[in-house]
């Protein structure tokens, strides 16, 4: 059988992301549509991953915590129509865990629209600047303003996973076009601040 | 008024509502596709039973405690709003007269789902809340 160029690129790129991957320790990577059904299915993978990984059972629990909310925070925030516009198929989203000694990072990303960008900037910026005892007030006020509103759950996701890692936000939002960024969150959970 | 039971599934937790064994409990991982789905019936249950305890406590001069068991493996933040739904009003219960009590059941090595717990506490302050840690 004949090896065609393609061939060849794909295994370049295929050798590209396996030492990419490898060189930064990332144990799961997922980049595609992201639904009720490919979320059960990553956190099981993940859940399996992480008793092999890690040893606490406290520790297990809490990634496990960050892990779902940061799934979901992706589910809420990814714009669907304007990404499937602008690229021309189903709008996907990025998944990546990575562990480097008791180091355990999140990073995800989605499209949003430029318009969202400023007031998640200044959520996030507020998480950033908040103590643990700010960010639990905080929870408790956005769970007191929403039963009061009705409203379904305003922002306490991102709360939720400040306070559980413990770390601060690392983000970046890229504009793509006149429409829409890539909006880039990465969450670390540091096993050493936690024994 | 009749019971309601729901199935625990991967996303949604067990539930059980049993006023004739007098069992209230809410357990295991809550994560639904769509959380109003799941907890609106539950909501307007615990809303409708409170005519039940109305009556009891008229007709018999009291009314069968409500211990209410909230059991979690893991919620969602969406959840959450609702379990605070319920808990407003069990405190309601006790507003109104009625004996009610939140029990908080949590894996002992799940420091955050103890947390959780105390964070709600403060939010109904005159519902009693008592917190069981439970051991693998």
């Amino acid at each position: 059988m004949e090896i065609t160029k393609q061939d060849i690129t794909q295994g370049i790129a295929a050798h590209t992301v396996f030492k990419f991957m490898d060189d930064h320790n990332i144990i799961l990577s997922y980049v595609g549509d992201l639904n009720h059904s490919t979320t059960t299915s990553l956190l099981k993978n993940l859940q399996k991953t992480l008793q092999h990984l890690e040893p606490n059972v406290t520790i297990r629990k809490k990634i496990y915590n960050v892990m779902v909310e940061c799934l979901d925070n992706i589910a809420k925030y990814n714009e669907k129509q304007e990404t499937e516009k602008f690229m021309g198929r189903t709008a996907p989203i990025m998944f990546m865990f990575s562990v480097v000694s008791g180091l355990y990072t999140i990073t995800t990303g989605n499209h949003l629209k430029n318009t969202e960008v400023p007031l998640l900037k200044e959520n996030l910026d507020a998480m950033n600047t908040s103590d643990k005892t700010e960010l639990k007030s905080m929870y408790r006020k956005v769970i007191s303003d929403t039963l009061k509103q009705q409203d379904k759950e305003g922002g306490l996701g991102l709360i939720d996973i400040a306070i559980k890692s413990g770390g601060k936000f690392k983000y970046e939002f890229r504009q793509v076009s006149g429409v829409l960024s890539f909006y880039m969150l990465q969450i670390e959970i540091n096993t050493k601040n936690i024994i | 008024m009749n019971a309601m039971i729901l199935e625990a599934t991967n996303t949604t937790a067990k539930l059980v509502l049993d006023p004739t064994k007098n069992i209230f409990e809410i357990s295991g991982e809550s994560r639904p596709e769509n959380t109003g789905k799941y907890f609106n019936p539950v909501v307007e249950w615990l809303n409708g039973y409170q005519n039940v305890l109305y009556f009891q406590k008229s007709n018999y001069g009291k009314s069968p405690k409500v211990s209410f068991k909230f059991s979690f493996d893991y919620f969602n933040s969406t959840s959450a709003k609702y379990i605070a739904d319920m808990l407003t009003i069990l405190e309601k219960y006790v507003s109104n007269g009625y004996e009610a009590e939140a029990i908080w059941v949590y894996d002992a090595m799940d420091i955050d789902m103890k947390e959780s717990g105390e964070e709600f506490a403060i939010l109904v302050p005159k519902l009693p809340f008592t917190y069981q840690p439970i051991n693998d």
